[in-house]
């Protein structure tokens, strides 16, 4: 086969050698939906989703029709999708229309992973929602009062007017400044000077209201913000400059005043946006509307949202949903994978009258549970809301920036009024004009700014290089970290189950698994399907999967039971064998094996001097396997861990962080140092552990300490260069040395000095992005192809 | 002469921005970004 005859299938580019018929996943799961639903039905894929997927029929009930619309004709809708990874994933979401007539538009918000859509009249919400879930996300249709985003749009835009009709006026206020700085004077320069205060009027009384509101606010509760100053500075350096005009001087200081509350403005905006930005996923969620669960009422089924069950219903759960209750099971048996509670990979059989808790999944469908505690009162509520308010603190170092700025803001103030009553025997014009250049130039604007932009500019460093760091403090807690400690499953291995050590086998066999497994949402037949995909699956009769225990059928005249081996594990993971009418025929072991990277980061971490340890809830025999091959030795290695040993363990190791996959160990990683979660959803995830690796690749745990460490030095060189800057102007302005004129530029400079430094950082830490930048290239398509078959 | 015209291109400008912002034309800079990553 030549390489210029091939074409990706669905748009067309050509391939290179290594792809097969898609330029990419997304073209790939485009063409195979396609495939899936024939032309003449797209107008109603209603009857090809709606008969395998019931589980977003109760979008359709005209009550949640109407809670959820977006506009007045009910046509407009807002889905939260779980599972955005790239950009793979715009284009997928966004050719829904192409897949379902009755969509006519969609559109994705990238960052907030929000998608808008639009419905013809006949379309049918449930249909779209079943559509994408299909796609392999998760939609969760956001309510119409859910108007936070609004909120911040309006807010954002609002803030962004202002710095505009603040940059235009400084800049045409430079315009006329520069003629009357090179010598312009006479009537034409009282005119100009008259100009610049006109084009001021907007700065005073529109763009920099936001000063005036923070130096009431805060003056109201006794305190004394940064606004305060800069009011002040606003204020009295315009209506000394208004003085100034009409005694027909020529002291106008509007020009560097108006770009004074630019910078500011920007800077702040800037700020802003950022903070928006690593908190919008984790804050949407709390917000989220999750569609609820069904619940037996005397007149049958009904669907109530998960936050108006109550204690003592009775929940019917289909397979694969989490549990959003902590409740009793009324089934008779049930296999429940527990993993968000105890880390655990392989799910676990419980039987009647035993506890579930909320966030498990259960693998078996159609199960009963009574519900004990709903809502905040479960486990996994109680521990999201502690996360939650350890969320809202400030970090030490912000707080003593915070403070020496409020100190510096009263020192500086006072002292210009000492000296103006001081001075004022010997020149009272000097004085004041002393005075005023020391309270402009002294503005504490490089204290309090220089610490949060450094550690700002350090969180959205750390976003681009595909880490979330939920707080600045983290930065902080990094550097005074000792030890390092590991969950196993999914945070040191990869996470899923693979063949190991497999025995020869015909295809006919493979076949046979494939078939018996075709039903099964067990970590054994997602890893079966996953290396045979390409292979027929035969057809099974009268399949029948046992929790617990596996599965059984008839293929062509024979009995098979596919079983998994409680007694006899390999000592890296489960093993599984295929009987025929009774008789063992063939014995499969799965491992799974730890991440490639995985030894590297631990040599990293041992050479920067931070130990490492494994805390696993799993087996003794393949928690030592892994420890052995990634060299950790034996006594900083332990099995069968619970979560409350963990918690235990950390509560006795201080300055350990823990290292886990997200939703896991919930309880461990609010005791330790900080808690790093590297893979599971990104909101859920956040929610519990105060960094998030999105790249699921534990190599950037590294970076994240060496990043901690540069901005560190960034925070420092800002501050020790603000209280230079601080004393050195000071003293300068008070012996006369530089004017108000001279101040008010020398001011902004300083803070762009900050700016700039922030910006740019050190060497290593632009290294670093370059790095990451050129590995981003390769990982661009992290979308995992579609598997096909219906949904549970 | 010469100054209302400048005043007024300034103006001008201001006011093309306040419109663009006011049509939402900020407010997600990062998804157009990564959308012309996919040609179709």
């Amino acid at each position: 086969m030549t390489n210029a005859s091939r074409e990706c299938q669905h748009c067309g580019t050509p391939l290179t050698p290594q792809q097969e018929n898609f330029c990419c996943t997304g073209c790939e799961n485009i063409h195979t939906l396609l495939k899936e639903i024939p032309e003449q039905d797209r107008h109603a894929t209603s009857r090809i989703l709606s008969a395998s997927d019931k589980r977003y029929q109760f979008l359709d009930q005209t009550d949640f029709r109407s809670l959820y619309q977006h506009d007045t004709e009910g046509r407009k809708f807002q889905f939260y999708i779980d599972g955005i990874h790239c950009a793979s994933c715009i284009k997928l979401l966004e050719s829904l229309p192409l897949l379902d007539s009755t969509v006519s538009s969609s559109e994705l918000h990238f960052g907030e992973n929000i998608l808008e859509i639009t419905l013809s009249p006949q379309g049918q919400l449930s249909n779209i929602a079943s559509l994408i879930h299909r796609m392999g996300y998760i939609p969760h249709p956001l309510a119409k009062g859910f108007n936070l985003r609004e909120e911040l749009k309006r807010d954002n835009r609002k803030d962004l007017i202002r710095i505009g009709v603040a940059a235009g006026c400084a800049m045409n206020i430079m315009l006329f400044s520069i003629s009357v700085y090179a010598g312009l004077t006479g009537s034409m320069g009282v005119l100009f000077n008259w100009l610049q205060f006109i084009l001021f009027i907007p700065i005073l009384l529109f763009s920099a209201v936001p000063f005036y509101r923070g130096s009431l606010r805060a003056l109201r509760y006794g305190q004394i913000s940064i606004d305060l100053p800069i009011t002040i500075a606003l204020v009295a350096s315009s209506f000394f400059s208004v003085a100034s005009i009409l005694q027909g001087g020529n002291q106008v200081y509007f020009d560097s005043t108006a770009s004074f509350v630019l910078l500011i403005l920007s800077s702040r905006y800037l700020l802003k946006r950022i903070q928006q930005k690593t908190q919008e996923s984790s804050f949407f969620s709390e917000f989220m509307q999750k569609p609820g669960a069904w619940v037996k009422s005397a007149t049958g089924l009904i669907f109530k949202p998960i936050t108006s069950i109550e204690v003592g219903e009775i929940l019917t759960l289909p397979r694969g949903e989490r549990i959003p209750v902590d409740g009793i099971l009324l089934s008779p048996r049930a296999s429940i994978d527990f993993s968000v509670i105890t880390g655990e990979s392989a799910p676990r059989t419980i039987s009647q009258g035993m506890a579930i808790l909320a966030g498990s999944r259960s693998y078996t469908d159609g199960i009963e549970v009574k519900a004990e505690k709903t809502k905040d009162s479960t486990q996994l509520g109680e521990m999201l809301r502690t996360v939650e308010l350890a969320q809202n603190r400030k970090t030490p170092l912000l707080n003593k920036a915070d403070k020496a700025a409020q100190i510096l803001i009263l020192v500086v103030n006072l002292a210009a009024l000492v000296f103006y009553f001081y001075y004022a025997n010997i020149n009272k014009t000097e004085a004041f004009s002393r005075a005023l250049a020391l309270i402009v130039l002294a503005c504490p604007c490089a204290l309090a700014l220089g610490a949060p932009l450094a550690l700002s500019q350090g969180l959205r460093r750390a976003l681009r290089l595909g880490i979330i760091v939920k707080s600045p403090e983290i930065f902080e807690k990094a550097l005074s970290t000792k030890s390092v400690a590991f969950d196993k499953t999914g945070t040191l291995t990869v996470g899923s189950l693979n063949l190991y050590e497999a025995p020869l086998m015909s295809q006919q066999l493979k076949s046979v698994l494939l078939g018996l497994e075709s039903q099964s949402q067990h970590p054994i037949a997602f890893s079966l399907r996953k290396i045979w995909g390409s292979l027929p699956t035969s057809s099974v009769e009268n399949l029948k999967e046992i929790p617990g225990v596996g599965v059984q059928g008839k293929i062509d005249g024979h009995f098979y039971e596919f079983q998994s081996e409680t007694s006899q594990g390999n000592n890296l993971g489960p093993s599984a064998s295929l009987y025929r009418d009774g008789q063992k025929i063939l014995s499969l072991n799965f491992a799974d094996k730890p991440r490639e990277e995985a030894a590297t980061v631990i040599q990293d971490l041992s050479k920067m001097g931070i130990q490492s340890f494994i805390l696993s809830g799993d087996r003794e025999a393949p928690v030592e396997a892994t420890a052995k091959k990634l060299n950790i030795p034996p006594e900083h290695t332990f099995s069968n861990f619970s979560p409350v040993d963990k918690q235990n363990w950390l509560v006795k190791h201080p300055q350990t962080i823990m290292v886990g996959d997200g939703a896991n160990d919930l309880l461990s990683m609010s005791d330790s140092h900080f808690s790093v979660a590297v893979r599971g959803a990104v909101h859920e995830a956040l929610k519990s552990s105060d960094v998030y690796i999105s790249a699921d690749n534990l190599g950037k745990l590294k970076d994240l300490f060496l990043l901690a460490k540069e901005t560190q030095k960034v925070v420092w060189v800002n501050i020790s260069f603000a209280l230079l800057y601080n004393f050195a102007a000071g003293t300068a302005a008070l012996m006369g040395l530089v004017g108000p004129l001279g101040s008010a530029v020398l001011m902004p400079l300083s803070s762009l000095l900050i700016i700039s430094n922030s910006f740019f950082g050190t060497r290593k830490l632009r290294e670093l992005e370059k790095a990451s930048q050129l590995e981003n290239k390769e990982e661009l398509c992290l979308v995992k192809p579609l598997t096909t078959g219906a949904p549970a | 002469m010469m100054i209302p015209m400048a005043l007024l291109l300034g103006g001008g400008f201001v006011g093309a921005f306040i419109w663009a912002t006011k049509k939402g034309q900020f407010d997600d800079v990062d998804t157009p970004a990564s959308r012309i990553l996919n040609e179709d």
